[in-house]
C-alpha cells in the first residue's frame, strides 16, 4: 500500500452549513484508472479541488505519493496534471500558445508541448486560435494541458462533458492507453457509469460528500447479492411478509418488488411462502443488478436527515 | 527565476489583444485635448506667459492625464490583465501548477506597471512632440525655448512613481473580485472622488488617486512633494505585498 498516487483520510470540507466532503478516505492504486462516480452535486468536483490544494480541508488530509499536500504543494504537483471542469483556455491564442503558456510557467520543453499535441490528435489545429475550436477539440486540449508535463498521476474532472460520440470514445481510448503506455494513474471524475464503467479498473462511488463505495470494479459486481424480481398482485402485503421473514426488499411503489436473495433455493422459498399466504405470482426472475442498478441503489439511498 | 518565466508567459496571453495597442492611445487622446485648448486660447496664453512656458506645458498636461485619464487607464489594464484569468477558469488551472501563486500574482503587477510606464513613456515623446508642433504652428507662446529634456522627464517619472499606490490597489482589487464591475465601479468612483478632494489640502495628500497629481502639480515651482512621493511609491510596493498575500492564500472555489 505504499506511495500509492492518492490517499486521503478522513477529507472533510465545508461550505457554510454544507458539508460538501464528508471524511472521504481515498485509496487511488498506481497506474489504475480509478472512477470517481457521483450524481452531480456529490462532491466530486469539491474533492478534485482539494487533491489539488486549490481548496483546504476543513479536517483530513490529503496525501500524495504518500508525502502531505499541505507542505509539499509544489513537489507534488510537478508529478500532477489535471483538467478541473471545463478546460482552462486563452480563446485569443492558438492551441500551441496556449499550450506555450503553460508550458513557459513550469518551464517544460518544447518537445513535450508537441507530444501532448500528438496524444490527443491536435497537432494538426495547433496554429488555429482557440476560438474556433470546437467543444470537443476544446476539452482534447485541456487534456493536453494536463498531460504536457509527463505527470505520474492525471485527475480529470468529467472529462467527456460536451463531447459528441466520436470525441468521448477517442477521449477513452486515451484514458485507456495512459496507464499502459505511459505508466500515469488516472482520477477520472464522473456522473455516468456507463461512461466510467469502459475504461476504470477501480471505482469510488460518492453521494452527499459521502464515499459509499471503493474498490476494483469486480468487486462492485460481487458486492451486491444477485435479486429475485418479482410481479405480484398485492405489492404491499407481500413486502410485509418477505420483510417479517427476514428478506431486503426494495419496490419502487409498482408492482415490481426486487428482493435481496441467494441463489435460486432463495428464490423457490420465498415463491412458495407467497403463495401460501395467498399472494399471486405473475413474474419471477432471478436477477444479478447491473452496474447502473448497484450506482442507482448506492447514490439513491436517502439522504442523511 | 519563476517571475521571469510568469512574465515571459504573462505577455504570451496578451497576444491579439488591445492591452499594448491602449498604451499609447491613451495619453495620445490627452495631449490632443491640450493641443486643442492651446489652439483655442492661443492669444489669451500669448498675452500671460509664464516664467518657464515649457515646464508650464508639461505641467498642464500631465495634470489632464494624471486627473483624468490615468485613473481609468489604469482601472482598464488591470481590469483587463485579471479578465484574462477570470473568464476562462484560469485559476484553477494556474494555481494548480507546481508554481508559486505569488509569482503569478507578481507577474500580473509587474504586466501592469510595464503597460502603464509604456504609456507613460509614449505621453513624454508626445509631450515633447506636441510642444515641438506648438512652437510652429502657434509661435509666440515661449516654446521657442530649448526643449528642456531633463525637467520634462521628471513630470512624467514622479506622476509614474506616485501611481504606483492606486496601480497596486487596482490589481488587487481586479482579480481579487471576479467581475469587471466591481473593478470599474472602483476606477470610476476613486477618480471622481479625486476631482474634489485635491482641492482640499487637509485630505489630498492622503488619497491614493490624487498623489500623481500633487507630485508634478508644484513641479513648475520646482517644488517635490517628497512625503506624496514616497507615499506613492512605496506605499504601491506594501500594497502588492499585501494583495498578492491575500489573493495567494484564498480557495479557489
Amino acid at each position: 500500500m505504499d506511495n500509492l498516487p492518492i490517499v486521503t483520510a478522513g477529507l472533510t470540507r465545508r461550505f457554510g452549513g454544507i458539508t460538501a466532503v464528508d471524511g472521504v478516505d481515498l485509496q487511488v492504486p498506481t497506474r489504475s484508472v480509478y472512477g470517481f462516480l457521483g450524481p452531480n452535486g456529490a462532491g466530486k468536483t469539491t474533492t478534485i479541488r482539494l487533491l489539488l490544494g486549490l481548496l483546504r480541508p476543513d479536517a483530513g488530509e490529503v496525501r500524495l505519493f504518500d508525502a502531505p499536500l499541505g507542505r509539499h504543494r509544489r513537489t507534488l504537483l510537478r508529478r500532477v496534471g489535471a483538467l478541473v471542469e471545463s478546460p482552462s483556455l486563452y480563446p485569443n491564442l492558438t492551441g500551441r500558445e496556449n499550450l506555450e503558456v503553460t508550458r513557459r510557467l513550469v518551464d517544460a520543453t518544447r518537445a513535450q508541448v508537441d507530444r501532448a499535441l500528438h496524444i490527443v490528435h491536435l497537432t494538426g489545429a495547433a496554429h488555429r486560435r482557440v476560438a474556433g475550436y470546437s467543444s470537443g477539440m476544446r476539452q482534447r486540449l485541456g487534456v493536453a494541458l494536463a498531460l504536457m508535463t509527463d505527470p505520474e498521476l492525471i485527475l480529470l474532472d468529467e472529462p467527456t462533458n460536451g463531447l459528441d460520440p466520436a470525441g468521448m470514445q477517442e477521449i477513452r481510448a486515451l484514458l485507456r492507453a495512459l496507464p499502459e503506455e505511459y505508466g500515469v494513474t488516472v482520477f477520472l471524475s464522473s456522473h455516468l457509469l456507463a461512461e466510467v464503467e469502459q475504461v476504470a479498473t477501480h471505482i469510488g462511488i460518492i453521494q452527499s460528500g459521502r464515499l459509499r463505495f471503493q474498490g476494483t470494479l469486480e468487486a462492485l459486481h460481487t458486492q451486491v447479492q444477485e435479486q429475485v424480481v418479482i410481479d405480484v398482485d398485492r405489492p404491499e402485503q407481500a413486502r410485509e411478509l418477505l420483510n417479517r421473514a427476514g428478506w431486503r426488499v426494495n419496490g419502487n411503489g409498482g408492482h415490481r418488488l426486487a428482493v435481496a436473495a441467494n441463489g435460486r433455493s432463495d428464490a423457490a422459498l420465498l415463491n412458495a411462502r407467497l403463495v401460501n399466504e395467498g399472494v399471486n405470482v405473475y413474474r419471477l426472475a432471478l436477477e444479478r443488478p447491473t452496474l447502473e442498478d448497484i450506482f442507482m441503489m448506492l447514490t439513491s439511498q436517502a439522504q442523511p436527515a | 527565476m519563476e517571475l521571469v518565466r510568469a512574465l515571459h508567459a504573462e505577455r504570451l496571453k496578451l497576444k491579439r489583444t488591445l492591452a499594448f495597442l491602449l498604451a499609447p492611445v491613451a495619453p495620445l487622446v490627452i495631449v490632443a485635448l491640450q493641443l486643442a485648448v492651446v489652439l483655442d486660447s492661443a492669444d489669451l496664453m500669448r498675452q500671460n506667459l509664464p516664467a518657464d512656458p515649457w515646464s508650464a506645458y508639461a505641467g498642464q498636461v500631465v495634470f489632464l492625464w494624471t486627473m483624468l485619464m490615468l485613473p481609468l487607464f489604469v482601472t482598464l489594464e488591470t481590469a483587463l490583465l485579471a479578465n484574462l484569468e477570470h473568464a476562462n477558469g484560469q485559476w484553477k488551472h494556474l494555481f494548480a501548477l507546481p508554481v508559486s501563486r505569488g509569482a503569478v500574482y507578481a507577474a500580473k503587477q509587474v504586466a501592469a506597471l510595464v503597460l502603464i510606464g509604456i504609456s507613460m513613456a509614449t505621453l513624454y515623446i508626445y509631450l515633447v512632440g506636441s510642444g515641438l508642433v506648438l512652437r510652429v504652428v502657434v509661435p509666440g507662446l515661449g516654446l521657442e525655448a530649448p526643449v528642456p529634456w531633463l525637467p520634462l522627464l521628471r513630470y512624467v517619472v514622479l506622476a509614474f512613481v506616485a501611481c504606483w499606490l492606486i496601480l497596486a490597489i487596482h490589481t488587487w482589487v481586479a482579480l481579487r473580485w471576479h467581475s469587471f464591475v466591481v473593478a470599474s465601479t472602483v476606477g470610476i468612483i476613486a477618480m471622481v472622488v479625486a476631482v474634489f478632494i485635491f482641492r482640499s489640502d487637509t485630505w489630498n495628500a492622503w488619497y491614493p488617486w490624487t498623489l500623481p497629481g500633487l507630485v508634478t502639480n508644484r513641479l513648475e515651482d520646482n517644488v517635490l512633494l517628497w512625503r506624496e512621493l514616497l507615499f506613492g511609491g512605496l506605499g504601491g510596493i506594501v500594497f502588492a505585498l499585501l494583495g498578492g498575500w491575500d489573493v495567494t492564500r484564498r480557495d479557489v472555489v
